[in-house]
């Protein structure tokens, strides 16, 4: 019987070695002052660019959209998360427009990463987008992370405008529901 | 005896410490795609010489789907064009994303009176369980694998290793190919160049 706390030290210390990697990656680290600095070219709809707050067509940066704070899902057209993924997102969109307390303050856009603006289309047809989406075929997103991203991946920043932007949270992967994403928003009022 | 009583007790503890370890992978379905794709890293852009050129018929070949029906090039003649998409191997990068992006452009596929075959010289279980990540598939998804890669072969289009090229055949209703593209296997094709070689073909 003595052996039993023996096997059990040795289950343990099995699952300590077994478990170090895990421990040891590194977590994802967003470069916000780097994000803050892409050049995305404005929406051509109309109502797109009223939603940002973008006087005109051109050229913008995040810290140029008229919100307090910017909700950016990195997806990609192909990745078959984002796909199943892509209704929820839409639902909380709509559950931020119904919010009083962020309908004007929390903006929405999504970046498809490694997609061409007729990919991008593609998805937004097929999903019925209602926020907008901006193609990165040029993977410029990725160089804000400290590793490869996954898609679907959430990044919530405080917009200071000409001061840049300030990470309020970063997630990783579907989200549980719209309702509880949008319920959570870690936003001050 | 001693050493008989001891047997279940560590076997319950491996099988413990194995489904701790494997129970995050196991409950997130939806990232399976993520966590178990293989990386090879860069690989050689292309590994074979295709002798097929646009304006050849092109090569008849008979493969099975995922639910065991056989599928010919030739059933298609005179009523559809056609778009085989080989791709190098499940459970890879770029592969196990290539498919997803065709699945929602089905309507670019349609408007061009177009099916897509896909085709991998992996075997139909493993081929099944890749795709079942996907969401269900509107295209049909045939395993090359025995003789192995022989349609790959065919087409010009198998790599030294034993997969294929990342290759894209347009055909058209006469059974003519019409478009070839063996992609750099590290770089996802841009959709809208297969829209717009589609989009030539005759209606």
């Amino acid at each position: 019987m003595k052996k039993i706390p023996c096997l059990f030290a040795a289950a343990a210390a099995l699952l300590v070695i077994t478990s170090m990697p895990v421990l040891a990656e590194d977590p994802l680290r967003v470069d916000v002052e780097k994000l803050g600095q892409i050049k995305f070219a404005a929406p051509e709809n109309p109502t797109e660019r009223k939603y940002l707050g973008l006087a005109g067509s051109g050229e913008f940066k995040l810290t140029d959209v008229q919100g307090k704070y910017i909700i950016i899902e990195v997806f990609s057209m192909y990745c078959p998360i984002c796909q199943r993924e892509a209704p929820k997102v839409n639902k909380v969109h709509g559950l931020i427009a119904k919010n009083s307390a962020h309908s004007e303050t929390v903006k929405l856009v999504g970046i498809g990463t490694g997609n061409t603006p007729f990919e991008v289309d593609v998805f937004r047809r097929k999903y019925s987008v209602p926020f907008p989406l901006f193609p990165d075929d040029n993977f410029l997103i990725q160089r804000v992370f400290s590793q490869q991203v996954k898609t679907p991946t959430f990044i919530i920043v405080k917009n200071l405008g000409k001061k840049g932007l300030e990470l309020v949270d970063l997630r990783v992967g579907p989200l549980d529901s719209a309702e509880t994403f949008s319920k959570n928003l870690p936003l001050a009022p | 005896m001693g050493t008989l009583d001891r047997r279940p007790l560590i076997a319950g503890l491996l099988a413990v410490l194995a489904l701790m370890l494997y129970l995050p992978a196991a409950s997130a379905v939806a990232d399976v795609l993520d966590y178990c794709i293989y990386n090879p890293g860069q690989l050689k852009p292309t590994d074979s010489g295709t002798r097929i050129k646009v304006g050849d018929p092109a090569p008849d070949f008979k493969l099975t789907d995922l639910s065991g029906e056989s599928v010919t090039l030739s059933q298609y003649r005179g009523k559809k064009n056609v778009v085989i998409s080989f791709v190098p191997a499940a459970w890879t990068p770029i592969c196990s994303q290539q498919w997803p992006g065709y699945n929602i452009a089905k309507d670019i596929f349609e408007q061009n009176e177009a099916v897509l075959l896909g085709i991998s010289v992996d075997n139909v279980p493993t081929l099944y369980a890749w795709t079942q990540q996907m969401g269900k598939l509107w295209f049909p998804v045939l395993s090359d694998f025995w003789p192995h890669g022989a349609v790959a072969a065919k087409y010009g289009v198998l790599r030294q290793d034993g997969v294929s090229e990342r290759a894209l055949f347009v055909i058209d209703k006469k059974g003519v190919i019409r478009y070839i593209d063996v992609h750099d296997i590290n770089i996802m094709p841009r959709l809208e160049d297969l829209a717009k070689e589609l989009s030539r073909l005759e209606k």
